[in-house]
C-alpha cells in the first residue's frame, strides 16, 4: 500500500465521520434517533453506492483497455433506471418500501442476461461494448418514452427527480436490501486485478497467457451488475463517479489496471460521501428550497477533473 | 513439443491455412518466411492455440508474442516484464530480472513503455515472454522495428536460448539473417509451407515465393526493380 492509498483512506475515514455530524437537523452529535434512522443509512450507502461505482469504472476501463469506459456504458445503470421508472409508471413503487429498489435490481438482472446474449457467443471487448450501447439506448428510449406517456404530471416530476439521483430518507432497509450484491459484486471484481492485467497485453496475447478472457469479460459484467445495479436500486442515476475516479487515481496509484482496483473503490466512496455531503449542506448555507440532486453533485465535481486531466494528456 | 496436424484455418470466410502439419523440438531456431499475406501470423497463431479449432499449448510452456505487440496502459517495462509471470500466478522477481537483462532493458526497467523507443517497447514485450520461462517461444516478426546492430544483438539471444534447449518460432523478413541464426527455415507461401529445411536449401524456395533472383554466391539479394539509365 503506497502513501496515496493511506491518505485516501484517512480522508475516506474523516469523511465518514463528519457525514455522520452534518444533516437538515443542523451540524454537531444528533440526537441517536437520527444518528441510527438517518445519517447513519445515508452515510454507508453514499460510501457503498460510490464503492461501488469507482469500482466498476475501473474494472471496465482495464477489462475493455478503453479510458472512456464507465458502468454507463454496460447500460446496466440505464435497465436499473428503467426497471425502476416501470415501477414508477405502475404505480408499484408506492405499494410497498421495496417495491422500488427491487424493480430496479430486477431492471439490471435483465440487462445484464440480455448483454450477454447481445454481444453473441464469443464474448470480446469490442462486442461487449457495442452490446451496452445497443442496451443502454434501449433502457433510454424506453425511459423516455415512459416519461412523454406519464399518467399525470406528479408521476412525471417524481420520475425525473429519481433519475438525477439522491441518498435523502434512505433507511436501515435499503442498507440491507442493497449493501449485500453491492458487497458481493466488489469482491467478486476485486479479485480480476491479475486477469486486468494480462488483459492490457490485448485479448489474443491475454489468450495465450492462459486467462479466459471471455469467462472474465462475463464476470467483470456480472459484478458490475451487482455492484452498480443494487447501487443504483438505492441512489437512482449518479453518473461520472466511475468514469473520472480511476483517472483521478492513475497519477498516484500507477496506470497497472489491477492496481487501480482497490484505490477506485475507496476513491468512488471518498468522491459520492463528498457529494452527498455537499447535497446536505448546500440548503444550510445557500437559499435553497431543498437539497440538490446527488447525480448533478458528481458530475459538477468530477467535470473539472476531467477537463484538467484532458490538458494534461500528450498528443 | 510444438505440432499442427493437417490444420486449416479461415479468416473471414477466406481459407488462409491449408492442411499444415509441423512439427519442431527443442534446440531448433526455426524462421519462418514468406510474402506478406502468406499465412505466417496464422501459422504463428495456430501454433499459440489461438485460432478457432486449434489446440492451446500451456502457457508456461509456450510463449508467444504477436506482430507490432504493445500495451493498452503506460506500464514500467519491468511491470510489462512481470505480466510474463501472470501463467505461472507468481512474481518471481528474479526470472523478470534475468529476462529485463536478457533482453537488454535492465536499466530502463522503470521506463514507461509508451515513452521509449519502438525498438526498446519490442525488447519490453520479448522480455515479457522471457520472464514466462518457456520451453518455447513464438515470435512474430520480433526484430521488424528494431536497428541492423539491435537486430543482430536480439536474434543472438535467440539463438542462446534454442543452444540452451529451447525452442524458437519466429517469422523473420530478412531471409540473410534468418541463414545466419536459424537451423531451419519454413517457406509459407499461399496457406501452404512450401518449403522446411536448412535455411540454405530452403533459400531457393524462398526466393521463389517472392519473385526475387538468387544471387551467385546463394546469398539473397533484394535488388531494385531492373530500370535503366538510373546509375
Amino acid at each position: 500500500m503506497n502513501r496515496a492509498s493511506v491518505v485516501l483512506l484517512v480522508v475516506l475515514c474523516g469523511l465518514l465521520g463528519v457525514s455522520l455530524l452534518v444533516g437538515a437537523a443542523g451540524l454537531g452529535v444528533p440526537d441517536w434517533l437520527i444518528l441510527w434512522q438517518i445519517r447513519l443509512p445515508r452515510t454507508l450507502l453514499a460510501a457503498l453506492v460510490g464503492a461501488g461505482l469507482g469500482l466498476s469504472g475501473a474494472v471496465l476501463q482495464g477489462a475493455l483497455r478503453n479510458p472512456l469506459a464507465d458502468p454507463g456504458l454496460l447500460g446496466i445503470g440505464g435497465c436499473a433506471a428503467l426497471g425502476a421508472v416501470i415501477a414508477f409508471y405502475w404505480g408499484v413503487a408506492a405499494a410497498f418500501a421495496g417495491a422500488l429498489p427491487g424493480a430496479a435490481m430486477l431492471g439490471a438482472a435483465l440487462g445484464c442476461g440480455m448483454l450477454m446474449a447481445f454481444s453473441g457467443r464469443a464474448l470480446s471487448g469490442p462486442s461487449l461494448i457495442l452490446a451496452g450501447v445497443a442496451l443502454s439506448a434501449m433502457a433510454s428510449a424506453f425511459i423516455a418514452l415512459a416519461l412523454s406517456l406519464a399518467p399525470n404530471p406528479f408521476a412525471l416530476a417524481e420520475i425525473t427527480f429519481w433519475l438525477m439521483g439522491g441518498l435523502e430518507d434512505r433507511t436501515l432497509a435499503h442498507l440491507a436490501l442493497a449493501g449485500p450484491p453491492i458487497l458481493l459484486g466488489c469482491a467478486l471484481l476485486l479479485r480480476l486485478g491479475r486477469r486486468l492485467d494480462a488483459l492490457s497485453l490485448g485479448e489474443a496475447t491475454a489468450a495465450t497467457l492462459g486467462l479466459p478472457v471471455g469467462r472474465t469479460l462475463m464476470l467483470a459484467s456480472v459484478g458490475v451488475t451487482l455492484a452498480v445495479g443494487a447501487g443504483a436500486a438505492v441512489a437512482g442515476g449518479i453518473g461520472f463517479v466511475g468514469l473520472v475516479v480511476p483517472h483521478l487515481l492513475r497519477p498516484v496509484a500507477g496506470q497497472r489496471p489491477g492496481a487501480l482496483l482497490a484505490p477506485s473503490m475507496a476513491g468512488g466512496a471518498t468522491l459520492l460521501l463528498l457529494a452527498d455531503l455537499l447535497a446536505r449542506l448546500a440548503p444550510l448555507v445557500l437559499p435553497l428550497g431543498s437539497e440538490p440532486r446527488l447525480g448533478v453533485l458528481t458530475a459538477l465535481l468530477g467535470a473539472p477533473f476531467l477537463v484538467r486531466i484532458a490538458r494534461q494528456v500528450a498528443p | 513439443m510444438i505440432e499442427l496436424r493437417r490444420f486449416s484455418a479461415s479468416l473471414g470466410g477466406v481459407a488462409v491455412l491449408h492442411d499444415v502439419s509441423f512439427r519442431a523440438v527443442p534446440g531448433e531456431f526455426v524462421a519462418v518466411c514468406g510474402p506478406n499475406g502468406a499465412g505466417k501470423t496464422t501459422f504463428l497463431r495456430a501454433l499459440a492455440g489461438i485460432v478457432p479449432g486449434a489446440k492451446r499449448p500451456d502457457p508456461r510452456r509456450v510463449a508467444y508474442v504477436e506482430q507490432g505487440a504493445r500495451c493498452a496502459w503506460s506500464l514500467s517495462i519491468a511491470e510489462v516484464a512481470a505480466l510474463g509471470r501472470i501463467p505461472h500466478g507468481d512474481e518471481n522477481p528474479a526470472a523478470v530480472a534475468r529476462a529485463l537483462a536478457r533482453c537488454g532493458v535492465a536499466a530502463l526497467a522503470g521506463r514507461q513503455v509508451d515513452q521509449v523507443s519502438g525498438g526498446q517497447a519490442r525488447r519490453a514485450m520479448l522480455a515479457r515472454a522471457f520472464a514466462t520461462e518457456p520451453a518455447a517461444l513464438l515470435l512474430d516478426e520480433p526484430v521488424a522495428d528494431l536497428d541492423p546492430a539491435a537486430c543482430h544483438e536480439i536474434l543472438r539471444v535467440l539463438q542462446g536460448f534454442a543452444q540452451g534447449g529451447g525452442l524458437v518460432m519466429a517469422v523473420l523478413h530478412a531471409v540473410e539473417l534468418a541463414c545466419a541464426y536459424a537451423t531451419r527455415m519454413v517457406v509459407v507461401h499461399e496457406g501452404r509451407i512450401v518449403a522446411d529445411d536448412a535455411p540454405v536449401a530452403a533459400l531457393p524456395h524462398a526466393a521463389k515465393c517472392f519473385g526475387l533472383e538468387l544471387g551467385e554466391d546463394r546469398a539473397l539479394r533484394l535488388l531494385p526493380p531492373r530500370q535503366e539509365g538510373i546509375f
